[in-house]
């Protein structure tokens, strides 16, 4: 099982004066259980692509298959396929809709007709996953700080239990403490449940530290697929797609720049480290 | 989703009736629409009909755009025609059945309702479709300003319909991404009885009202910011001004009006029979 695009393109408002390309050709396949980052600047399609996982949208042209869910059938089984992929939006707090966090978490499983018992059991797991106490159960969502919000929003999806979870910017606007728990959170999931993880971010660092496998879009297209090391040393092109890399690629650039021989693909702080350690550099010392 | 309602919406082109003055162009619409409940000719019906597909043409206006306006009130256009046609009464009876009558005078005033209805839709699409809304609504503060002698808030009420119109396309977005976001938690807004769907909205309208309310704070708070205090000694960016196509177009305006008074005074009266008196 995994997802398979073949092909895909899609165009808003064909035929329009406003019609827009939006995903040109693009074709992708993701494993079972590998951590993908969708990086790219904004208009880059990654919205839009990751809305084809669940049939959100559909295709203009091209081949969609996602957990051996034919998404370009004539009746794609929907409800099916949205209990196996979990779309987190972007600030997803504002979904938040009912009147206690309890209630708002159990929206999901409550519309797979799950049993009492069971809706209840994942609502805990989904709560305690997140890091939350199980004290806000009863709260209203809308008492609760904007990290906590978000929180509770991700439990709403993780507590369906998907086999793959797509989040769109999930990091978008916390600060770094919060970041981490999100990042650290989605990790935990992953671990548990043996999950795919897509993950749309802006954030080279966090991409360069927790992702398997990165994936940057740029004008609709498939402009780089490769590990996180093979991706983020195209740093050239990277800045001329409007992206950045991480804070360690820019460091290794400027020591090279400096005459230093540092090697490709050091691109976290912990790979940084170790290299400046081995080399002795002054000042540096294993404590 | 909201793809088909093309009422209300702006088509970027341009054109001559796009950088017609909008003043002119509400008034303009506003003429048309009086004139078309006026008309009682068939003759002034072609005059109507004739300065619409002038408009049309001079506007680069897709046809299929405004034909697809017409999608949102065919049932009301349908509705109309069948109560004019067989409730209006009349003498020449065509058939009967039951206790309704289709006579002559019913067909023909049911003909001449739907044609004004149709003229209307597309007339009042044709302003909306040529004009930005920040200008439609600048053209309607200054036609209200002489108002504000005996205390009507034009500029308020300008002010309100620009934020009003500005936040449309947000708010559509914004309900675009709740729909996919629950509907991605395995809501659906398209099954189920009555009841089952009115409860469905429910995780669809918190959280828009919770958004709507956000937005209309931090837009409070911005325009504070910087220092609004409503229209008193507001100067602004683009003055309205009227131009040589604007005097043609008035010119056109005047005459058009000239005609419908004419062809209801004269014709209608002198010479029922060449122009058909309903």
């Amino acid at each position: 099982m995994s997802i398979i695009l073949k092909e895909v393109s899609h165009v808003y408002s064909p035929d329009s004066p406003f019609e827009y390309a939006a995903l040109k050709n693009v074709t992708l396949t993701i494993p079972d259980g590998q951590y993908v980052a969708i990086i790219g600047h904004t208009g880059s399609g990654k919205s839009t692509l990751i809305q084809h996982f669940n049939g959100l949208m559909k295709p203009t042209s091209g081949q969609i298959n996602v957990q051996g869910i034919d998404l370009c059938a004539k009746k794609v089984p929907l409800k099916q396929l949205r209990r196996k992929v979990g779309l987190v939006f972007q600030y997803p707090e504002y979904q938040l809709f009912e009147e206690t966090v309890e209630k708002d978490v159990a929206f999901g499983p409550k519309n797979m007709g799950l049993s009492q018992e069971e809706i209840k059991q994942r609502v805990l797991e989904a709560i305690e996953l997140v890091g939350l106490d199980v004290s806000v159960l009863s709260m209203s969502p809308f008492d609760l700080s904007g990290g906590q919000k978000r929180r509770v929003a991700i439990a709403g999806v993780i507590s369906m239990r998907p086999e793959v979870l797509v989040l769109d910017e999930p990091i978008a606007g916390l600060d770094p403490m919060g970041r981490r728990e999100i990042l650290s959170l989605v990790a935990a999931y992953r671990e548990k449940s043996g999950a795919t993880v897509i993950l749309v971010s802006h954030n080279m660092d966090d991409v360069a530290d927790i992702a398997q496998r990165v994936i940057v879009m740029n004008k609709g297209e498939v402009a780089l697929d490769g590990t996180p090391q093979e991706v983020f040393s195209k740093s050239e092109l990277m800045r001329s797609m409007g992206l950045d890399v991480p804070q360690m690629t820019l460091l290794a650039d400027k020591l090279r720049a400096r005459g230093m021989e540092v090697p490709e693909g050091i691109i976290t702080e912990k790979q940084m480290l170790e290299f400046l350690l081995d080399k002795g550099v002054a000042g540096c010392s294993r404590t | 989703m909201f793809k088909d309602i093309t009422i209300g919406q702006y088509y970027p082109a341009d054109s001559f009736i796009h950088r017609l003055d909008p003043r002119l162009k509400i008034i303009g619409v506003m003429v048309y629409i009086i004139a078309a409940f006026f008309v009682r000719t068939y003759i002034g019906m072609a005059v109507l009909l004739g300065l619409l597909i002038a408009v049309v043409a001079a506007s680069r206006l897709p046809v299929r755009l405004i034909l697809r306006g017409m999608k949102a009130i065919y049932v009301l256009l349908f509705i109309t025609f069948i109560f004019n046609a067989f409730l209006s009464g009349g003498q020449t009876e065509i058939f009967k059945l039951w206790i309704f009558r289709l006579t002559k005078e019913g067909l023909q005033r049911a003909v001449f309702m739907a044609i004004r209805l149709m003229l209307l839709i597309t007339g009042a699409s044709i302003l909306t479709l040529t004009t930005t809304p920040i200008s439609l609504t600048d053209g309607i503060e200054r036609l209200l300003s002489p108002l504000a002698r005996i205390r009507f808030p034009a500029h308020e009420v300008a002010m309100m319909m620009t934020i009003a119109l500005r936040f449309i396309p947000t708010l559509m977005e914004e309900t675009d991404r709740i729909i996919k976001a629950q509907s991605a938690r395995g809501a659906s807004f398209d099954e189920g009885g009555l009841i089952k769907r009115a409860k469905a909205v429910v995780p669809l309208l918190v959280p828009l009202f919770v958004s709507a309310f956000r937005r209309a704070d931090e837009l409070a708070m911005a325009m504070e910011a910087r220092c609004y205090s409503g229209g008193e000694g507001r100067t602004r960016l683009h003055v309205l001004k009227y131009g040589k196509n604007d005097a043609f177009a008035g010119v056109v305006l005047a005459l058009f009006v000239g005609m419908i008074v004419v062809d209801n005074l004269v014709f209608a009266s002198a010479f029922p029979f060449i122009a058909g008196v309903l």
